[in-house]
């Protein structure tokens, strides 16, 4: 009997009985049949998701990404006063905000800090951008604990929302970008694109896109309509393309973290701005205004007041 | 992570990681894309390489997510087809695990020995399981008859079988297909 024969008529469905317990009996004969049958039927089974399967250049690809020369060792700069503080984040993050989330299974504990900004992607596919001198460290899959600045862009998953934990409380998201700025006990969280929920202090906030909102211990305060897109603040670029001055300021007010005072809700507001600020202290943005719109303005602590302007 | 073992791990998964973002996006250059950019990733993070045991089962779960990823954003607004959404739902929320990896592996380790079979023996193959073809209708197409349809599937069978040996084990199979009554 032509066996491999009978087992490709196996596989397709077309084989007399006669030949079915021909074959059952070979199969016990020695385990080795019954390994090379279910190898066979293996491949058989696996074989049909070759259908538009790809054939790339890997070699061609190796030589891009080594051409390039990004292939290069970067050598991690540890120091031991690093490591005592990440070490010391560690603790906080353990102390402050285990809430017995055992039941994730693949925990990755990963700290990531530096003097540069980096991305970092994390496995469920989202995107963080955290700013230079800033601590982001993932305590469990699809959470992570924030000390300092970073840009979240979170994979939506509605089975299991994703959440940061800041001083005092955390952000809970279900697949949105948007903002986190901390320092020391005050927190700002602006929202590009989606819903987040906010906790702290006992509280809830829900904010939608463009929304924004500063939280301290003394104080929540919600604010709206900044401008500040995921493009434009990871490149450290503001641009303004027929703005109010209204808008603009909150912008700025936004993004160098202060406090915007204006005159009164019916100060008329004419100004048509178009303008763009790259890696600028707020002293040249603020005089460049100055030039634009007749600005008049105070900055006392973190505060920006506005008196007057001509437009 | 020395260079050589880099250079090894690129090798065995490139294509492999390439067809997986491409069943996602269906675009091949995108897909090429995403999986060069983990791999620059991975060499560039390399504390992250280290807290990180299981590397590849890192490295396919970012290619699945970031196809799924973009697949997301471009379909904002557009329609998007049940099986992305199930995708979505069901697989994105978990890492892929080693089983589905090894799968992955031995797929294109049978996509590379097709092409060592005897070119007869190769074409009914994969009209058979790629095209998903009778063998009726490849005895017709070929102008052969199906008794030698069949023996060829077998001799492929058998052969493919022989180059794949050390690549599949039994304990895997009885994961996969389960037992044969």
């Amino acid at each position: 009997m032509n066996l491999i024969k009978t087992i490709s008529q196996l596989i397709n469905g077309n084989v007399t009985k006669d030949e079915q317990a021909k074959l059952n009996d070979w199969k016990h004969e020695a385990e080795e049949n019954l390994k090379a049958l279910k190898e066979m039927q293996f491949i058989d089974e696996l074989s049909p998701l070759l259908q538009n399967y790809q054939d790339v250049n890997t070699q061609k690809a190796w030589d891009k990404i080594h051409g390039q020369n990004q292939v290069t060792i970067t050598k991690s700069n540890f120091d031991l006063r690093k490591v005592a503080a990440i070490f010391l984040v560690l603790i906080c993050a353990i102390s402050l905000f285990y809430f017995g989330n055992s039941y994730i299974s693949n925990s990755e504990n990963l700290v990531y800090d530096g003097n540069k900004t980096q991305s970092i992607q994390l496995t469920d596919g989202s995107d963080i951008t955290l700013e230079k001198n800033s601590t982001l460290k993932s305590t469990d899959y699809r959470e992570v604990a924030l000390e300092g600045n970073a840009y979240f862009d979170i994979a939506k998953n509605p089975e299991r929302p994703f959440t940061v934990h800041v001083q005092g409380g955390k952000v809970l998201v279900l697949g949105t970008e948007f903002q986190i700025k901390t320092r020391k006990e005050r927190t700002s969280i602006s929202v590009t694109e989606g819903k987040v929920k906010v906790v702290f202090s006992n509280k809830e906030f829900l904010l939608t896109a463009g929304q924004f909102i500063i939280l301290s211990p003394y104080e929540q305060e919600f604010l709206s309509n900044h401008d500040i897109t995921p493009s434009n603040w990871k490149n450290n670029v503001l641009v303004f393309e027929n703005k109010s001055l209204k808008h603009v300021m909150e912008s700025i007010a936004a993004y160098y973290d202060f406090r915007l005072e204006w005159p009164s809700k019916e100060m008329p507001d004419a100004c048509k701005i178009n303008t763009r600020f790259e890696n600028e202290t707020l002293d040249q943005v603020m005089s460049e205004l100055e030039i634009l719109t007749g600005l008049n303005f105070e900055i006392s602590g973190k505060k920006i007041v506005i008196k007057s302007f001509k437009c | 992570m020395d260079k050589s073992t880099f250079k090894g791990l690129f090798d065995d998964h490139y294509r492999p990681l390439c067809n997986v973002a491409f069943r996602i996006s269906g675009d091949l250059d995108m897909a090429e894309d995403i999986v060069q950019d983990v791999f620059l990733k991975i060499w560039n993070q390399q504390d992250l390489l280290n807290a990180n045991k299981n590397i590849k089962s890192y490295m396919y779960t970012m290619v699945r997510n970031h196809a799924l990823e973009i697949i997301r954003r471009q379909q904002i607004g557009a329609r998007i087809t049940d099986e992305i959404l199930y995708l979505h739902s069901e697989a994105n929320s978990d890492p892929i695990e080693d089983n589905e990896i090894e799968k992955y592996l031995i797929l294109d380790k049978i996509y590379i020995s097709i092409r060592q079979l005897p070119p007869k023996c190769a074409q009914v193959f994969t009209l058979a399981k790629v095209n998903g073809l009778s063998y009726s209708q490849i005895a017709d197409d070929m102008h052969i008859s199906v008794k030698t349809v069949e023996n060829q599937m077998g001799k492929a069978l058998k052969l493919l079988r022989a180059m794949l040996n050390n690549k599949i084990t039994l304990i895997f199979i009885f994961i996969i297909t389960g037992l044969i009554s």
